[in-house]
Parts: C-alpha cells; structure tokens; sequence
C-alpha cells in the first residue's frame, strides 16, 4: 500500500533500499516476484513506469541518479513494490496491491549520503489527506560552529497538483512567529531553520494549516561530512490508549488558535 | 470471505497479545527504555519537553528519571525541573559522570511526567515519553538523533510490554554491509524473561552470525556486528510482539542510529 520515496536534501544525494520480504513471519503475505515502480508527478498527472522486478528475499538499492532522467527535475520520486501493474498516467496517485504488514508496517531504508557518509531511517509514505495540517514541536536543532539545520516536508496526496501551502515557524514559548516560507504537495521541501533567529533554549513549532506532511529534520557539519536525519512523533504518539486521536485533534486545536492570534 | 479466512488465521497471533498492556492505575505515566552509553567515545543526550504544557496547562512541572544498569537494574533516580515550552536538552553523561560509580557504560533509563493534562485523563489515554534521545560519538560536531520507539514501562517500574503465545521472528528491512561495523540494541520490555535467537543471513541465505541470549525484564543487550563477508539482514525470534532493535552503525568516526 504505501510508496517509498527517494529523499532529497542540501549536500546529499537520496538513496532508498526496497525489500521484497516480510518485516514477520505471522503476517500472511504474497512470497513471490514484484514489480519495481517509479512514480512521479508532474503537476497535472501521475506517470507510472517499471524499473524491473525484485525476487522474494531479495533487495535492490535505487539511487536518485538511477531515476533522474526518467521524470522532471524537482519532481519527488516515488518507489513502490507492487503485485500489479500501474497506469502509465493516471489523475490520482495509482492504487498498489502490495504486502502489507501492521507489526511493524513494511518499510524501506531512505537514506541520504553526502559525499563522506550516509544518514537513513526505516520510513514509508502513504498519502495524506488534502483537508489535513501539520503541528511538530521541534528539538533537533544543533548549533555547534559549520552546522546547518532544515526542516524537510515530505508530503503525498492522491490528487496529482503541487499545492503551494504556507509554512509558519514560531517559537513555542513567546508565540513569536519567528519566520513564513512554502512548501509544496507531492513534494520534500527542505527548509533552512538557521535562518529564523531561533537561540539554544527556544523550541521551535513548524505548522501548516493547509497540509500534512512528514517532517523530517536534518542537520549537516562541515558541508556533508556528518549527517544527522530523524523525523518527529505525530501528536497523537504523546499519548497511548483511550481516545489518541481525540487528544491529537485537542492538542492541534489548541496550537493552532493560540499561534493564529500571532501570525 | 478472503478477508475473513486472514483474520482467522491471525487470531492466534494477536488475540489477548497486546502490543502494550494498559496500566492499572488510569492516572499512570508511561515512559520508553532508552539507551544511555558514556565512555570515552560516547555522550548521550535527551531532549526533554514538558508535555503538560503542550497541553496548555500552566504551573510548574517536573519529571522523575529512572536510570538501570545493563542487567535492567536500577541504580539511580532523580527529579529534574521542568523550564514550560523551552528546549531542555539533558545531558545524561553529565548526569551519570556526578555519580560515584556507575555499574556499566551502556544502560537504559525511562522519564515520568508527573502531571497529566486533564484532556488526556478525560478521553481516558496515558501520557508517554517517547522523545528524543541523540548520541555524540568520539566528540563528532553533531549528535545522531533517534526517537522512542515503544511504551515500555509505567510509572511503578511495571514493564508492559506484552508476549506472544508462540516465538515470532522479527525481520529488520535494513541491508547490512560488508564494509560497515553494527551495534544492534534490543531491549526487553515485558515482565518475563524472554530467550531471543538473533541471526545474521546473508542475502542468498548462508547464516553468518547465530546468537541466543536470554534477557530479564528491562535488560538491555547489544550485539556488534562487523567483518560481515557479504551483504546481509537481521532476523529476532522471541515472545516478544515487536523485538524491534535500535541500530548504531559505524562507518570510520562517523555514526548513525535509527530505530527498526
């Protein structure tokens, strides 16, 4: 069900590795050869094309510059492991019958590598709704001397247009709206945080109140010689048990109008 | 009816096998176990956030981290004082190095809110601490960060952590390499002993590596994995529901830690 997209980020080239094997043995799943897909948008359509096939228990790493002069240049590339064939153009992203695991979910590696070293996390990406907003409290920054630090919106919805969405920076305990940029929809938008005045102690609060995104914070010395990649918990994962999304819709209601009276 | 014969098929590995037990108390706290190390080459650090105050609520609040020994047993516990809706980045080397001895260089520790947003009471959920914990390794210019990764324990030191009626293998989707040197971390976070058999296979099925340990609640093991002949993946079997490990991987002074 869910794609694997190759990640783009300043000084680094993105990389995914896609594993065609279960994540568990007691999840029922198809065991054989699957097709390799590239998707991609254009801005009006979805384009679909087949990379080859993956046996079971096997895996294959596709580098950005694997794809690259398959589809526009900024265009997000969109991986997937499927049991059927893909529309080679289609208005919505294409529906993927592929495994699918719940503990844990079937994921790949999404790398970036610079040219010393590499930085990953097991993710995958399924798509958002459009009607949907992001709130992430963000403690990653790092201030040391030649240290860079973005925020990366990875966003994924059916529908085939690269929406230009506000992005609003606050800092959390003043309520400051420290800086506004973009974004964009069927996209990774890297967006730099040096650049909002943010001190050591203050924590920054990245919404958008027209779309939902992955936020991925990345954090990079000396132009690429170390890398550091980790993304933040939604909302709901503050809590366990009970009502989760209750507590997420209350937490964002909250947020939201508390920053509104300041943006 | 296809849909049907899955979940019947299912139902002996998820019936009364919860990922995470609730905890008896509804005014409890949850926390994650994270990986402490200190030694010369590693500093641990932990982003603390004041939960309660994300919510809205005003005063004061604190936390209470508990820190165990890689036998998963405690040795040290202290409060610390929340700063509201600033970043409070903790160094737990700092806090481990104001101690006499300490019983290992690796180990793991929780952190419980003591306050519970009225909100999160009302639609009856449990605050969890699953944060951000970032290690520096061989004093590198920046920190590798990780978030947690499961509801580990409650605020009476209960592991929730629940177990499977049968062994289940967990099968890391990460490709190990030949050139790179690995520290797989696994903690136990159910209330039993729990006997896990790691193994290393290699991408065409020769096994490389074949460990089997035994872990008490809370224990924490690491396993190093280097001078791999051939690219290869990890496979957990235990009674664990999700045996997921932390990754520490090595390539020179560089380091990288994700979750699995």
């Amino acid at each position: 069900m869910s794609f694997f997209p190759i990640l783009k980020a300043p000084y680094c080239a993105g990389q995914t590795i896609l594993y065609n094997f279960s994540p568990n043995n007691w999840e029922s799943v198809y065991k054989g050869r699957q097709t390799i897909n590239l998707s991609y948008t254009d801005g009006i359509l979805w384009h679909s094309t087949v990379l080859g096939e993956l046996a079971y228990g096997d895996c294959q790493i596709i580098k950005y510059q694997d794809v690259k002069s398959l589809m526009p240049d900024n265009a997000l590339p969109l991986l997937s492991l499927t049991q059927n064939k893909l529309d080679k153009k289609s208005e919505i992203l294409p529906q993927l019958f592929s495994n699918q695991t719940n503990a844990p979910k079937h994921r790949s590696t999404l790398g970036l590598t610079s040219k010393y070293t590499t930085t990953s996390y097991q993710g995958e990406l399924d798509p958002f709704p459009s009607r949907a907003s992001l709130l992430t409290f963000s403690p990653f920054l790092q201030f040391n001397d030649k240290v860079e630090n973005f925020v990366l919106l990875l966003n994924l919805e059916k529908k085939a247009d690269n929406r230009k969405v506000k992005v609003e920076v606050f800092d959390a305990s003043t309520k400051t709206l420290k800086c506004e940029k973009t974004a964009l929809s069927n996209n990774i938008t890297a967006i730099s945080l040096d650049d909002c005045g943010f001190l050591k102690n203050d924590l920054p609060v990245v919404i958008s109140r027209e779309m939902a995104a992955i936020p991925l914070y990345f954090s990079c010395a000396n132009q690429g010689k170390f890398l550091s990649l980790e993304h933040t918990h939604p909302p709901a994962s503050l809590v366990v048990h009970g009502h989760r999304f209750g507590v997420q819709k209350n937490l964002k209601d909250y947020w939201f109008s508390q920053l509104k009276k300041n943006a | 009816m296809h849909n049907l014969l899955r979940k019947v098929k299912k139902s002996p590995w998820v019936l009364g096998q919860a990922l995470t037990k609730k905890p008896l108390n509804p005014q409890s706290t949850i926390s994650d176990l994270f990986i402490w190390r200190y030694n010369k080459n590693w500093n641990t650090y932990f982003e603390l956030l004041d939960l309660a105050s994300l919510f809205g609520e005003r005063d004061r609040h604190q936390v209470d981290i508990i820190f165990f020994n890689n036998k998963g047993e405690k040795f040290h516990q202290q409060s610390i004082e929340l700063r509201g809706l600033c970043r409070q980045a903790l160094d737990i080397s700092k806090l481990l190095s104001a101690l006499k001895q300490l019983p290992s260089n690796y180990g793991t520790f929780c952190i419980f809110h003591k306050k519970v947003p009225n909100s999160v009471l009302k639609l009856q959920s449990f605050i969890t601490e699953r944060g951000y914990i970032s290690y520096q390794y061989k004093n590198a210019p920046l920190r590798s960060y990780v978030h947690g990764n499961l509801d580990a324990i409650d605020d009476s030191l209960t592991p929730l952590g629940g177990s499977s009626f049968f062994n289940r293998q967990y099968n890391l989707q990460y490709l190990l390499m030949a050139d790179k040197k690995y520290e797989l971390a696994l903690i136990n976070t159910s209330s039993t002993n729990k006997k896990i058999k790691f193994e290393i296979v290699e991408f065409g099925n020769g096994i490389q590596i074949k460990e089997s340990i035994t872990l008490k609640p809370k224990q924490v093991f690491v396993s190093l994995i280097k001078d791999l002949s051939n690219p290869s993946r990890l496979i957990v079997e235990s009674k664990m529901i999700m045996a997921r490990p932390i990754v520490f991987c090595f390539s020179d002074d560089n380091m990288d830690v994700f979750h699995g």
